[in-house]
């Protein structure tokens, strides 16, 4: 144990880090899980496997965590991409808002042009090619060919 | 005078304008959801509804399968959308009435957010058992389904499903001891008492009538009150030896609340003038369904008496789920 | 022997009618369109063609589906392989070494062996079809509750083939899918588990959203804020075309995956799925270099898009035989032909004969089109790889998200998909291994319920399973795969817990 004790001068390490993430996930559904009968061996109820699996997630919780003394510390993790991928989801999230709300076209062109303009910064004319292109080609492809209800906006575009 | 002529001319504008608008109906794309599945029975009829009111109003009516949960997703979507008579959607006995008494937490009342239109067709439920099970009729059943061991198994497309309600009203009133095992669906369920892993299941007729009629199950009864077209020599389970039992699913079209009278007036009359067309009768007549047409306030009598008759099943039957 | 060959030849006659070649092959690209759009699958091709049928003669309505059908399982290689996408459920082990092939500048290959692979898997299964359909059917139809369960039993045993890394992350991630498996209602109970009150989440989380947003749109994610973007590139022929040693190498895992793959389709219900997760791990557990697996092997890609195109073809043969559906796309297709007043049943074959040889050269017809249309494509498709990355993931990330939501008309499920994007990326930053959330994502319902079936059929003995032989078997088989994954770790000499291998960050 003091082998570990002197290894772990790095802080946290990741492998401890989502051991015990996981282990509070399987707390959580277990808590979740409370409201569903259990029932019996013979005769399991809605919560039975779902309390199973909790106890399982916690138990390897707690052995990923308690081996991971010798894994990358979590400050060393690499993120040099998080703040662009925080960007991207935001932008997406955005997006599958707008969705119903303001119809396809205009929202998946409004996306590719926030990508491909204000994130990647290309020239405008190009950007607002592609953004029509590709939102009014993949809506005749996808809405009209293959029928799928895409959803309008109010104006009915 | 002329000012008096153009008053005239406003005020009659103005009273017949919201008609004539009315009238318009449908000036752009009509929204029929389906909370089921694509594919099957009830999808199939939402999409014949969808075509023939889409002949007769030469405005597309797009089909939207939403299906899920007993056909609760499609139908919240229904509710939630706006109230101009644009958003129409399949509701059945499953997710009108059976619902409110099965899901505590269900999102909608089906008597205060759902404006009925017309009811379209009765979907003929019939009783199954594999051909080894020794009986032909409901009172042959009714004894070996009382076994405690060697007991018979039933099958269902889930808890809380219109096969599984059938098949609990069955045991509480003939007081036998049949085991539920529910499915994902229909179809693996009837293929299980084909194969005889189970013994029994109550699921479409339509479903039943190409195994029947090979020997490969063995149809005992309809579950309506009154024999099946497509299959008349085949008794009530009522005829058979259970007097009472009545279970009639059916399907219908409704819209949410609010929506404008008239529209309802207008999709209740096309649809019920479709119901009369040959062909609309001979694709239902090959689905196994009965057609059934009438007024919304006949439609809207019909989900208020089965949300209290299917309330008794439930209770009767001790099924709880959640939503 | 001989009637089989004449009533083959009676079939192709069927379906070389001008008119059905026509059907055939415009199903086949409308399939392989539908199959390469992340999200939409087989599915939802068919669904979205069925009305088209109601008005076309029923061998032709059932070969345009099928074409559809089998197209959707090729294309749905294309995007696994090209961008990590998933194109459907089945395609997610194609996405493992698929794409690394890609990284390596090798996509062209990859692409290749998956459609001639897929090509030999196709013609078997139509041959297993063809010969053996109602033998076949009457052993499928043997499978009850207590079988699945040992079925299933046996593919979440696979999960320990699966992945080189860590035993315990894997199982971890096995775990995580299972629960997600959860999400939803209980048809057994009627209770709707883990839903939070969302209407939506009633019927669960779906593979297909959860598939792409883990693997696709994590890779996103990852890639599109690194400094340098990755290398446009620039293969030349030569480098298309697979070389004599990936299809020496491929050559026993397109067999194996095409008799496993046959063998699971055949089985009525949705376990065909699992057939690609089953094959892969098949073949790193008969390799020689297993630690290649996950870096490009090709036999990770062989293995599993035979055993995916073989399980479809091999779906027919109840739905032939015994007019019963193996699962939601043979209901739809059985629905086809229903609605055309042909009643499907055991007695298909002999009343209608034109439909079903019709129908079974009309596959061997599509089949052969299908690699006709691919392979050219190939060159193609990686040249979709010259587009700078930049272009690319915007396009990439709205194709996933109108894919998502157009399989069930439903915002939920692109939501979905976004989530499963960040987590997956925190997954593979924390080293973990995505492929077993998928499988257990898959596996966790059809096993709790075919358990929980079991056990109300037989009143709760376990014992039921012992009663049943075909059960019994399986079981043996799965407790036989277990012990056989768990020996290195119990009698190897080596530091168990590198064995284990949790110190390094396993790839995903």
């Amino acid at each position: 144990m003091t082998e570990t004790q002197v290894q772990q001068d790095g802080g946290l390490r990741s492998d401890q880090a989502s051991g015990l993430t996981l282990l509070a996930l399987a707390v959580w559904v277990g808590w979740l899980n409370l409201e569903f009968p259990v029932g019996t061996l013979a005769e399991p109820g809605p919560g039975y496997v779902p309390q199973l699996l909790a106890v399982g997630l916690g138990v390897i919780g707690i052995l990923v965590a308690a081996f991971g003394s010798r894994s990358t510390p979590l400050s060393a993790l690499p993120w040099p991409e998080a703040t662009r991928a925080l960007v991207i989801m935001t932008a997406c999230v955005l997006a599958t808002y707008a969705l119903e709300r303001i119809g396809y076209r205009i929202t998946i062109a409004a996306l590719l042009v926030f990508f491909l303009g204000v994130i990647e910064r290309k020239a405008w004319w190009m950007t607002a090619l592609v953004a029509a292109v590709f939102s009014l080609a993949s809506h005749y492809v996808v809405g009209v060919m293959l029928k799928v209800p895409l959803p309008r906006g109010p104006w009915g575009f | 005078m002329r000012i008096v002529l153009q008053a005239v001319m406003v005020v009659v504008l103005a009273a017949v304008w919201p008609a004539l608008a009315q009238q318009q109906y449908p000036v752009k794309p009509v929204r029929l959801i389906v909370p089921f599945a694509p594919g099957g029975p009830n999808d199939i009829l939402g999409r014949l509804v969808g075509q023939k009111l889409t002949e007769q109003w030469g405005q597309p009516v797009i089909i939207e399968n939403r299906g899920g949960a007993g056909g609760t997703i499609g139908l919240e979507a229904a509710v939630r959308s706006p109230k101009d008579g644009y958003t129409l959607a399949m509701g059945g006995t499953s997710n009108l009435t059976v619902a409110p008494s099965l899901y505590e937490k269900l999102t909608y009342d089906p008597l205060k957010d759902v404006t009925p239109i017309i009811n379209v067709a009765a979907v003929p439920y019939a009783l199954a058992v594999n051909p080894t099970v020794p009986a032909k009729t409901a009172r042959e059943l009714i004894p070996i389904a009382s076994r405690k061991t060697g007991y018979l198994s039933y099958g269902s497309s889930g808890m809380g499903s219109m096969s599984s309600l059938a098949a609990e009203l069955f045991k509480s009133m003939s007081k036998t001891q049949i085991v539920h095992v529910p499915y994902k669906g229909t179809a693996p369920a009837l293929t299980d008492v084909v194969s005889g892993q189970i013994d029994l299941m109550f699921a479409d007729l339509a479903l039943i009538k190409p195994f029947a009629e090979r020997g490969r199950l063995r149809a005992i009864g309809v579950t309506g009150l009154k024999r099946s077209v497509a299959m008349k020599e085949l008794p009530t389970v009522a005829e058979s030896g259970l007097p009472g039992y009545d279970i009639e699913p059916w399907f219908g079209v409704i819209t949410t609340e609010g929506a404008p009278r008239a529209v309802v007036t207008r999709v209740n009359a096309a649809i019920a003038a479709a119901l009369k067309s040959p062909d609309v009768l001979q694709r239902l007549a090959a689905l196994g369904y009965e057609p059934l047409g009438g007024t919304p306030e006949q439609f809207a009598a019909t989900i208020k008496s089965d949300i209290s008759k299917y309330a008794t099943v439930v209770k009767a039957a001790g099924i709880k789920a959640e939503l | 022997m001989i009637e089989t060959f004449n009533s083959l030849m009676m079939g192709f006659s069927v379906a070389f009618q001008p008119q059905v070649l026509m059907y055939a092959f415009f199903g086949c690209i409308i399939g392989t369109l539908v199959g390469m759009m992340p999200g939409l699958g087989p599915l939802a091709g068919i669904s979205l063609l069925l009305p088209a049928t109601f008005g076309l003669n029923p061998i032709i309505a059932i070969v345009l589906l099928s074409g559809v059908y089998y197209g959707a399982m090729y294309g749905g290689s294309t995007t696994s392989i090209l961008m990590r996408i998933p194109g459907e459920a089945a395609s997610v082990m194609t996405c493992v070494d698929g794409y690394a092939m890609t990284q390596q500048g090798r996509a062209g290959p990859a692409l290749a062996i998956a459609a001639i692979g897929s090509f030999v898997a196709g013609t078997l299964g139509v041959i297993g079809l063809m010969l053996l359909a109602p033998t076949l059917a009457d052993f499928a139809l043997r499978f009850g509750p207590p079988e699945y369960t040992a079925l299933l039993l046996m593919g979440l045993f696979v999960l320990a083939y699966m992945s080189g890394g860590s035993m315990l992350k894997t199982l971890a991630m096995a775990v995580f899918g299972l629960l997600l498996g959860m999400i939803g209602i209980d048809v057994m109970s009627g209770y709707t588990r883990f839903s939070f009150g969302i209407t939506e989440l009633g019927d669960g989380v779906g593979i297909v959203p959860v598939a792409v947003g883990l693997f696709g749109i994590s890779e996103i994610l990852m890639t599109a804020g690194q400094a340098d973007p990755p290398k446009v590139q620039q293969p030349s022929l030569r480098q298309l075309i697979p070389t004599a040693g990936d299809l020496r190498h491929s050559a026993a895992p397109i067999l194996r995956g095409s008799l496993l793959g046959f063998m699971i389709g055949i089985i009525p219900g949705s376990a065909h799925i699992i057939s690609s997760f089953v094959s892969y791990g098949m073949e790193r557990r008969l390799s020689k270099n297993p630690e290649r697996f996950g870096h490009g092997a090709i036999e990770g890609v062989a293995g599993p898009e035979s055993a995916n195109n073989a399980a479809a073809t091999g779906a027919f043969v109840p739905m032939l035989a015994l007019g019963i559906p193996t699962g939601p796309v043979t209901a739809v297709m059985l629905a086809a032909i229903m609605v055309h007043g042909i009643l499907p049943g055991p007695m298909l074959i002999q009343q209608q004969p034109d439909l079903f040889w019709g129908f079974v050269a009309s596959m061997y017809v599509g089949n052969v089109v299908l690699l006709v249309l691919n392979l050219p494509m190939v060159g193609l498709f990686v040249n979709l790889l010259r587009i700078p990355y930049a272009y690319l993931y915007p396009c990439i990330l709205a194709f996933c998200i109108v894919g998502c939501y157009s399989v069930s008309n439903n915002t939920m499920d692109v939501w979905i998909m976004l989530a499963m994007g960040v987590v997956g990326y925190v997954l593979r930053k924390f080293g973990f291994d995505l492929a077993p959330v998928a499988l257990g994502l898959v596996l966790g319902p059809m096993l709790e319920l075919s358990l929980r079936q079991a056990l109300a059929m037989s009143g709760g003995e376990y014992s039921i399973f012992l009663h049943r032989p075909i059960a019994v078997t399986m079981l043996v088989i799965a407790a036989v795969m277990l012990l056989f994954a768990i020996k290195p770790l119990i009698f190897k000499g080596k530091d168990w817990r590198s064995k284990v291998g949790l110190d390094e960050p396993a790839d995903s």
